[in-house]
């Protein structure tokens, strides 16, 4: 397996390289991609991967996170893609556990060590991350009298009944996260409130549990930009989502933004999404050169514009204009959990979570 | 003898296309689960949603139908017992929610129910349930009754169409001697009375059958529930939502659990509905068209003026959620300031596909593929059907041929979304290169379409008159040239029916897409509907450009479906 420069500019030596171990698609060169909709690839930038390597790329769409994870448990035997990209560091030990993923070979710039602390193997690339945590509304709280949240026990009390909304962890890749970080915050306390105690007082205050993030933040949070969609119900003050969501708000809204993130100490949770080569896939030096693209300074400096996310790229930031970054609080201390332990324990958490919730 | 084996051959290629993929998949389920489908049903309630979910299906499948049937029943009444102009007119605008695809119906009703839209504006708040609908709330401690109201009459409207096919012909069909000497009885003096002792009789299988198809598609309905009413589960939403984990060994078994059991207690459900359904079709048949429609409204005249207005309202009732639609496509609000700018910025974006992985164009020209193939399929493989069962009729066997035309609408009895996951687990299974294969949803769809297929072609081949047929082979005719000259031009109306009602089941089907199509540039436009409606919306034309896909899917279904209704030889009822 050779190594292929990426600066930018491969050329048609390296297109030959990374073009004989293809897909067999007839003459072209494919390169298949299991991912879930994420807003980075636009046509424009595959299309520069494509016209510099001659690779063409097929998606293999999934919902978030744990859409690809199935897929690429449902497909093992077979496998169809040749480079997944999205799996999170809730996920990633589950894959590699089921020995899912393949050693990369790519070359690998200077990487933020927040990006590279969950994973630092050959089976993982980081290609974006961010912090999750709670936002919440910060009119409606103030129109209704309610102090801001300093603690995870704070929500139980009656005046947050019924105004919460998490995405499920058993269904959302967010709402994962931010369950492990609950977990965390209260292994932490010294009292015998465990995490679940906590979900269950959760849902006895009639918080709202939904399928997804988009349910959560759009349908039910009255802080975001849900509140111009035609679906919207508004009956939640906080939910979950980035520590960065209210900063991609007001950076679309002429630095304007009722949301705000809660940061509580070992509430948050660094996420960080990989790239990763998918075992028995093709196109090996095809996915190899996709990853560099995708770590090129032209591509990742991109992401908080492009997919919403922080680059993972060392010395990369948020911008500053509109109040993206300073609408984008960085927690004081996320969630310490390690990896290792999300995977070991992960079904036996969420089955803990469905029965404290009662949901699904 | 050999006949017999030809006459078996497209039916078996047909339960096969059905049959297959389902027991494929039930048997992977069985394996990761170590559970009969039968002791699945049973863990249904170990599911923290199971529960709740199969209750919430059968109380919102009942109360839509009922809902359906105290609308559609004036309408009907009013339609059947009047002479009307233009009565062609208004009946292809009564049925057109019928073959508008769920996912624009969705969307169409959000753009109708949303803040500032046309409901809120006249105090009905369905989306947040503030005024009257929040005092409904509160009094009945209902929760989410807006949205489950909004539900409800996404249902009776998408369903309209069944009422008023079904009974409106059997209405207008009574002779009106009946009902005039039914007056001058003692019984027949009070509207009451003719009510119960002479109408009712004569309509319950009509409106029975309505009520079961309604149920049917209630039951299984899954892109109005997923939009409507997010907080609400029914079974089939909950197999959506969990089906991605399903069929995987050792990793999340009460995804695979619920699947099986859920699918299997949904297809008995289904079953029975249907058996019921079918049994009021059969009683209804026997003492049909008791007198000619033209005859019977000459003598009911002209219609009143209650009528008229009844009429009016439910023309804006079946027309109102897509025109809102179209309105939303266009009408963009603005973020900073709240006010509304016309534009059509939405429909430049949709078409070129700058929001998306592929164009609204190139997910039309997929849906097209797509439903062509289909249409191919399922005629083929139902008129091959529809030809057995006669055959097997006109010799005398009825006994089989009434057992294949029950099984003939076994599909009718699988949702989308129990398709789909069948196809999708019982093709990896065995051949999973077929996930690869860029026709592999034309499967799902044409297992779907086919039996409405035979449904159109089987009694339009028992109304053929054999002596043409018979004339023909005198005059030496081969069998082909029997098929392509004679019968072909005497089925020519239904087959266009059949087939564009075919096209337009498949460019509107979403369940079973949803969940088969994970190839980026395979996307169907129902499909790519629902991914811009699922994806952040910080830019205020996302929104907007989901209206405008939404909307060229239904100007696509409305051309289809003007074209099926030239060519329907009767005017009546039936589908």
């Amino acid at each position: 397996m050779v190594s292929l420069p990426f600066s930018g500019c491969l050329g048609t030596s390296n297109e030959e390289l990374i073009c004989n171990e293809g897909r067999d698609t007839g003459d072209d060169c494919v390169l298949t991609i299991v991912t879930y909709d994420i807003n980075a690839l636009s046509d424009d930038v595959l299309n520069v991967f494509t016209n510099q390597t001659g690779v063409k790329i097929e998606m293999i769409r999934t919902d978030d996170a744990g859409g690809i994870l199935e897929l690429l448990l449902l497909t093992k035997d077979n496998p169809q893609a040749d480079l997944a990209l999205g799996l999170d560091n809730t996920y990633l030990q589950t894959a590699l556990q089921f020995d899912l993923l393949a050693d990369h070979d790519a070359r690998i710039p200077e990487l933020d060590s927040k990006a590279t602390q969950p994973y630092n193997g050959m089976k993982a690339v980081p290609f974006d991350q961010g912090y999750i945590c709670l936002n919440a509304d910060t009119q409606a709280l103030s129109e209704n009298n309610i102090s801001f949240p300093s603690s995870l026990e704070e929500l139980t009390g009656p005046e947050w009944k019924g105004r919460t909304a998490f995405p499920s962890p058993v269904t959302s890749s967010p709402g994962r996260a931010f369950m492990v970080a609950t977990i965390d915050y209260f292994e932490q306390q010294s009292g015998d409130t465990t995490a679940f105690d906590w979900w269950a007082d959760m849902a006895d205050n009639d918080a709202i549990f939904t399928s997804g993030w988009t349910e959560a933040y759009e349908t039910h949070y009255t802080g975001g930009y849900g509140i111009w969609e035609p679906g919207h119900i508004g009956n939640a003050w906080l939910t979950v989502s980035y520590c960065h969501s209210p900063g991609v708000e007001a950076y679309y809204s002429e630095n304007t933004t009722l949301s705000s993130a809660v940061d509580i100490d070992f509430a948050s949770f660094s996420q960080v999404e990989y790239a990763s080569l998918v075992n028995g896939g093709k196109a090996i030096n095809a996915a190899n050169a996709f990853i560099e693209f995708l770590l090129s300074d032209e591509v990742n400096t991109n992401m908080p514009e492009n997919n919403l996310m922080y680059s993972v790229l060392d010395g990369q930031d948020l911008p500053e204009s509109n109040g993206y970054r300073y609408h984008s609080p960085v927690p004081s201390q996320p969630s310490t959990i390690e990896m290792d332990r999300i995977g070991l324990e992960m079904e036996d958490w969420l089955k803990e979570w469905r029965d404290s919730t009662n949901s699904i | 003898m050999v006949l017999r084996s030809v006459r078996s051959i497209p039916i078996l290629v047909y339960l096969g296309l059905i049959l297959i993929p389902i027991w494929l998949a039930v048997e992977r389920l069985m394996d990761v689960t170590g559970s009969s489908p039968f002791s699945a049903i049973l863990s249904l309630s170990d599911h923290p949603l199971g529960s709740e979910a199969l209750y919430f299906s059968f109380i919102q499948a009942i109360l839509s139908a009922i809902l359906t049937i105290a609308i559609g029943l004036p309408i009907a009444w009013w339609l059947g017992r009047h002479q009307w102009k233009h009565l062609n007119i208004i009946r292809a605008a009564l049925t057109l929610p019928f073959v508008t695809p769920t996912i624009v119906a969705a969307m169409g009703f959000l753009a109708l129910f949303k803040t500032g839209g046309p409901i809120d504006s006249i105090g009905i708040d369905l989306r947040f349930e503030s005024g009257f609908i929040g005092w409904l709330s509160s009094t009945t401690g209902i929760e989410n009754s807006g949205h489950i109201i909004a539900l409800l009459l996404a249902h009776a409207w998408f369903n309209l169409a069944l009422v008023i096919r079904f009974v409106e012909p059997r209405i207008a069909t009574i002779p009106p001697r009946f009902e005039e000497s039914i007056r001058l009885l003692p019984i027949g003096r009070t509207r009451l009375n003719r009510a119960r002792y002479f109408w009712w009789p004569m309509l319950r299988t009509s409106i029975g059958s309505a009520f079961m198809f309604t149920f049917i598609f209630s039951f299984t309905s899954f892109a109005l529930v997923r939009w409507l009413a997010p907080d609400m589960w029914t079974l089939e939403a909950l197999m959506a939502v969990e089906g991605g984990a399903a069929g995987i060994p050792n990793y999340r078994t009460e995804a695979s659990l619920l699947v099986l059991g859920g699918a299997t207690l949904q297809g008995i459900i289904l079953l029975l509905a249907l058996g019921l359904a079918g049994y009021w079709e059969q009683k209804k048949a026997v003492s049909n068209d008791i007198v000619s429609e033209t005859f019977a409204r000459k003598t009911a005249g002209e219609p009143s003026r209650v009528a008229r207005i009844g009429v009016s309202l439910s023309l804006i009732f079946a027309l109102a959620p897509l025109i809102s639609m179209l309105l939303s496509s266009v009408r963009i609000r603005d973020r900073t300031n709240e006010s509304y700018r016309w534009s059509t910025e939405a429909w430049d974006i949709a078409l070129t596909g700058d929001l998306t992985y592929v164009s609204a164009l190139e997910a039309l020209s997929n849906s097209i593929v797509y439903a062509i193939a289909c249409m191919f399929v399922s005629v083929l493989l139902g008129y091959a059907v529809a030809s057995s069962i006669h055959a097997f009729e006109s010799k005398g066997k009825k006994k089989t041929a009434m057992a294949i035309d029950l099984l003939s609408m076994l599909p009718l009895a699988l949702s989308g979304v129990m398709v789909g996951l069948g196809v999708l687990l019982g093709v990896l299974k065995v051949w999973p290169e077929l996930f690869q294969w860029y026709g592999l949803p034309v499967i799902p769809h044409a297992m779907l379409t086919t039996p409405f297929v035979i449904r159109i072609l089987l009694p339009t081949l028992r109304s053929l008159d054999s002596s043409y047929d018979e004339t023909a082979a005198m005059l030496g005719y081969s069998n082909f040239q029997r098929f392509t000259k004679v019968r072909i031009p005497l089925m020519k109306s239904s087959l266009v029916v059949a087939a564009t009602l075919s096209i337009a089941f498949s460019l509107g089907e979403f369940g079973a897409s949803w969940i088969l199509l994970r190839s980026g540039s395979w996307d169907t436009l129902p499909i790519l509907v629902d991914q811009l409606m699922a994806r952040p919306k910080y830019f205020e034309l996302v929104e907007p450009v989901a209206m405008a896909t939404a909307s060229l899917l239904m100007m696509v279904t409305f051309v289809l479906f003007v074209i099926t209704e030239r060519f329907r030889e009767h005017q009546g009822g039936g589908f």
